[in-house]
């Protein structure tokens, strides 16, 4: 009896190595599918994107340094310069971070943390139906209420616009597109702190503010964090709603707020239907700029991160 | 003891603050789009098709008078010499129309004869009440044939004004009433659940691997600047992508140009990012304790993760598929390459058919764009999520409770 | 309990925030605009665009302080809400609802008897082009495309569907179908499972939609619309696109084609209808009523600024 007994125990110490071995090759086998589609679009607008600037380029090969540093964008006269672009996307994503940002940690902390659980549930699932409206709708509605507000204020002021479509319109509604991606993933990561600590830190004498805001704002750190960096994404990758407020001006860069601008979405975006030859193949190039500026940009803000997290450790 | 008091009251008033702000940037999105689309709404959006079933018809000579007998409505415009009655309408999306309000009993608008080639010419063929009338053929007074109706941008008034002087009508071309969008909602669930059953399983694991198994590995970082690095794409290069790389792969299962597989693999891999970063994030939460004492009482690594790990992170993951859910209802310029435009009455995985949203995008990209139509469509749109939002909740509470 | 109460107010607030800024601005009253003129323009690749340019000889001289809108109607909504705007729309707008008011051009007034009789000259094609002959699916496909060419562009009946959508073209002068129907023998048989694809300019969809229901109304034959814009006419007929999965019968463009576009490669080519380009003004703006093309040309490359200038 006690041979067989070994004999099970060693059999089923068997089958749990293969079944690990079974199932780490899945999840490796995912992940490199994952990687291969990353590679596969990388590639894809890397192609498409450097071809205008290699030699014997069919319309004639475009100065790589006009292309990231000109100023002026004007498809008529053929002269494609992307470095003021890159400007106004950077102003416009990062405004629209700013504003969105605390507004939506701080709904996120209140609707887990302080509404009574229906009202808190109700916020919750209202936040997460505003983050599936398309981005049409998005940009109906800005053209319909966000600008003429802009248009009224201005007029108040006595500055002149464009009927509303500027840069603060494209912050304004930037900001609220990204405000219930940020919103969600920041519940997410606040509900899942660990309660012992919020207790821990109530039984230490702290007040349940004191609490929220020290204890489990830091803790929620990496979550909050990572839905900026998505938020961000979509702020610089949204074209559709933004090429109806932006009014593409161009030159620039857009520092008045109240002028019309250009984003880079909006560039690759308009007229994409109608166009053909080197106007079509520049659009990839502007993309792979776009590429590098997300990259930089999450870089910073996970070096932000960092060093929050540094100052409270 | 008062000064924290105050930042307090503060800090508090602060969140108070940020939250009514998202309220009333929620509350004025709802009100913007009910109030323009409300009035759009028709029961015939959702019975209706999109395509209307178009006939050409002969009109066998008519019997003189026909005496109306019933009460008709008040702007409904009847032709006693022919028997038929009719009233300007708007149709689903929006259009002038007109359709035909009544058929007196008698009329030779009952025994009509289909006049369009093919098999079923010669036929009789019955129009009904709320068919729509497009032109219709008469014989002029210099016997010349004319046109009466829509097609020479007559109403309903002119049209029966027309007929009335006129003994003798030729033909007429009918059509039924169109405009419906259930093809596109049932399209739209298509596409929803197909980028959901690839995508789900590809990045779940993904993050599995990448926080349980090669958290330490020296390319772990890379890959997640790189995941990170694509949530900023704009879906357009997707779209592009999606009919050069992925046409190949749909092409192999039978489809002969764009389709719902195929749109619905391009969102797939848009999802991957959101899907991969949120999951990794929810397993990461996960306390390291769970997996030591999983492991000390014998378990390995599998078991650990299905049964310990995943649990535990299945919040996070829910998340991660409404997110995805909404982003792929609202996703319009990635699949206007890879699914088309064209509405689709009957939709089938290896054709081509169009999602809500890029029905929207068709509308407001028109010559004529049509709010109205387009916050109609978003009304339904947002009861379509909601609904699906409380049926996800709902499944995940009751796997919860079996957990 | 102290928070839910600070949540209701915050509630109130918030919702009459909301309702003020739902409602729309009053406009001011104005008889005569003064101030700078806001330029509207299309997008670089717009057909519109490339035909207004051509007409006014504007070419590449577009003031750099010109607006760009995303489409017709785009246009028509931002210059109906900018008093001090001005920019061109298809004819087939509505121009009352959108608040704008169109200028005649030389004296001209837009309609579509003085497009057709040469007097408005500022219009522009919707253009269409076949596959090459043999290059569809079938001979009998190839017929059946040819045969709704011909309903198209030269029946009676083709014409009159397209004209009720606001194509401009001389109903009269066209053909009965049931004459050119004898020159198709395809269509004696039963052709109801064939399906004819469309596909380019998504300005010319409604006025496509009507010849095309009209068609089946006769034949039986079903089709597929799929449209996205004038480039993807030639793109997907004859050019790079042609064999992929977006490829279609017959490709449409809003604008004459390009000399790129080597249209004389298709089975059928030419212009089904025309459409005529209106410039207009914000309808509170009475300070023009008529433009020449100099003035026009002035404006739109930035040597008139201001709307006082128009008129000296």
């Amino acid at each position: 009896m006690t041979t067989t007994l070994i004999k099970s125990s060693k059999e089923k110490k068997r089958f749990k190595r293969i079944q690990d071995q079974f199932t780490k090759s899945m999840f490796l086998l995912s992940a490199m599918i994952s990687s291969l589609m990353i590679l596969v679009i990388i590639l894809f607008i890397a192609q498409r994107g450097l071809t205008p600037f290699m030699p014997d380029y069919k319309y004639g090969t475009q100065d790589l340094f006009k292309f990231l540093f000109g100023m002026v964008w004007r498809q008529d006269q053929a002269i494609y310069g992307v470095g003021f672009i890159v400007i106004n996307t950077l102003i416009s994503g990062f405004a629209a971070l700013i504003l969105a940002f605390p507004i939506a940690v701080l709904t996120a902390l209140f609707s887990v943390k302080i509404a009574p659980k229906k009202v808190g549930t109700l916020l919750e699932t209202t936040i997460e139906i505003l983050a599936s409206i398309p981005s049409v709708v998005y940009g109906v509605f800005a053209v319909g209420s966000i600008v003429p507000m802009i248009q009224t204020i201005a007029q108040g002021f006595g500055i002149q616009t464009a009927g509303g479509s500027s840069m603060l319109a494209v912050i304004l509604l930037l900001a609220i597109m990204i405000l219930p991606t940020i919103t969600s993933i920041s519940i997410t990561a606040i509900k899942a702190v660990d309660e012992d600590l919020e207790k821990a830190s109530l039984a230490l004498g702290a007040t349940t503010t004191q609490t929220n805001f020290k204890i489990v704002l830091s803790a929620a750190k990496s979550g909050i964090f990572a839905g900026a960096i998505l938020g961000l994404g979509r702020a610089f990758g949204e074209a559709t709603a933004v090429s109806m407020v932006a009014g593409n001006k161009m030159f620039g860069p857009t520092l008045d707020f109240f002028d019309i601008t250009r984003t880079m979405t909006s560039t690759m975006l308009a007229g994409l239907k109608e166009t053909i030859g080197l106007d079509y193949d520049i659009r990839f190039s502007v993309g792979l700029v776009l590429m590098v500026v997300i990259l930089v940009s999450n870089l910073s803000i996970n070096l932000l991160k960092q060093r929050i997290g540094k100052q409270h450790a | 003891m008062r000064k924290r008091k105050l930042s307090d009251i503060l800090l508090n008033s602060i969140t108070a603050i940020s939250s009514s702000i998202t309220i009333v940037l929620l509350a004025s999105i709802f009100i913007f789009v009910f109030k323009e689309g409300l009035g759009a709404l028709s029961l015939g959006m959702f019975t209706q098709p999109y395509w209307s079933e178009n006939y050409y018809v002969s009109i066998p000579q008519s019997e003189g008078e026909y005496v109306l007998d019933t009460e008709l409505d008040e702007d409904v415009y009847y032709s006693s010499k022919h028997g038929i009655a009719l009233r300007d309408d708007l149709d689903p999306q929006h259009e002038a129309i007109i359709v035909i309000d009544y058929i007196h009993p008698d009329s030779s608008f009952n025994a009509l004869t289909n006049k369009t080639s093919g098999p079923l010419e010669g036929t009789e063929i019955i129009i009904n009440e709320g068919m729509i009338i497009r032109k219709i053929s008469y014989l002029g007074t210099n016997g010349v044939v004319r046109s009466a109706g829509p097609v020479v941008k007559q109403d309903a008034k002119e049209t029966v004004e027309t007929l009335e002087k006129s003994d003798v009508l030729s033909e007429a071309f009918i059509q039924s009433q169109g405009g419906g969008i259930l093809g596109s909602m049932i399209a739209t669930l298509y596409l929803i659940l197909i980028s959901l059953i690839i995508a789900l399983p590809i990045g779940i694991m993904t993050a599995i691997y990448l926080n349980e198994y090669a958290k330490f590995h020296k390319m772990a970082p890379f890959i997640r600047s790189s995941i990170e690095l694509l949530t900023g794409v704009p879906s357009i290069i997707y779209g592009l992508m999606g009919v050069l790389v992925l046409f190949p792969i749909t092409s192999a299962f039978g489809a002969n140009g764009t389709s719902i597989l195929l749109g619905g693999m391009t969102l797939a891999v848009i999802l991957l990012p959101t899907i991969i970063r949120t999951t990794e994030e929810s397993l990461k939460v996960v306390p390291q304790n769970f997996r030591e004492a999983s492991f000390s009482l014998g378990a390995n690594q599998t078991q650990t993760i299905f049964k310990i790990v995943l649990p535990s992170a299945l919040p996070g993951i829910l998340t991660a598929t409404i997110l995805g859910i909404g982003r792929i209802i609202g996703e319009s310029a990635a699949l206007i390459y890879t699914m088309g435009t064209f509405i689709n009455d009957d939709p089938n995985l290896l054709h081509g058919a169009t999602s809500l949203a890029v029905q929207i995008w068709s509308i407001m990209n028109g010559e004529q764009p049509n709010f109205a139509l387009a916050s109609a469509i978003s009304i339904i749109i947002l009861a379509m999520v909601l609904i699906m939002n409380i049926s996800v909740k709902t499944i995940s509470r009751k796997l919860f409770k079996r957990w | 309990m102290k928070s839910f109460r600070l949540l209701i107010i915050a509630l109130i607030f918030g919702l009459t925030l909301a309702a003020c800024t739902s409602s729309t601005p009053v406009e001011p009253e104005a008889t005569g605009v003064t101030g700078t003129i806001n330029v509207y323009t299309r997008d670089a690749s717009s057909g519109t665009r490339g035909a207004f340019e051509e007409f006014i000889e504007l070419e590449d001289k577009l003031t750099v302080s010109a607006i760009e809108v995303t489409g017709n109607g785009d246009m028509a909504v931002k210059v109906g809400e900018d008093l001090n705007g001005i920019g061109y729309v298809s004819l087939t707008t509505d121009f009352a609802a959108n608040g704008v008011t169109p200028l005649t051009y030389k004296g001209v007034v837009a309609s579509e008897e003085n497009v057709i009789n040469g007097t408005y000259e500022l219009a522009r094609p919707f253009e269409m082009v076949t596959r090459a002959s043999g290059d569809f699916a079938s001979p009998e496909q190839e017929q059946l495309v040819l045969a709704f060419v011909d309903f198209l562009l030269n029946s009676v009946e083709g014409r009159e569907v397209v004209f009720a959508e606001g194509g401009i073209v001389d109903v009269e002068a066209g053909t009965p179908w049931d004459t050119l129907k004898a020159n198709h023998a395809i269509l004696n048989q039963d052709v109801s499972t064939f399906v004819i694809k469309t596909g380019g300019s998504t300005s010319v969809e409604k006025t496509l939609k009507a010849a095309l229901e009209a068609f089946q109304a006769l034949t039986n034959v079903q089709f597929e619309m799929n449209h996205t814009g004038s480039s993807d006419g030639f793109k997907r007929t004859l050019g790079a696109e042609k064999d992929s999965a977006n490829g279609v019968d017959v490709g449409f463009a809003s604008r004459y084609f390009k000399s790129e576009e080597t249209v004389n490669l298709g089975a059928a080519t030419g212009p089904y209808a025309m459409d005529a380009i209106v410039v207009v003004v914000n309808d509170e703006n009475t300070v023009l009523s008529d433009a020449s093309k100099e003035l026009i040309f002035n404006i739109f490359s930035g040597s008139v600024t201001t709307w006082e200038e128009t008129v000296e």
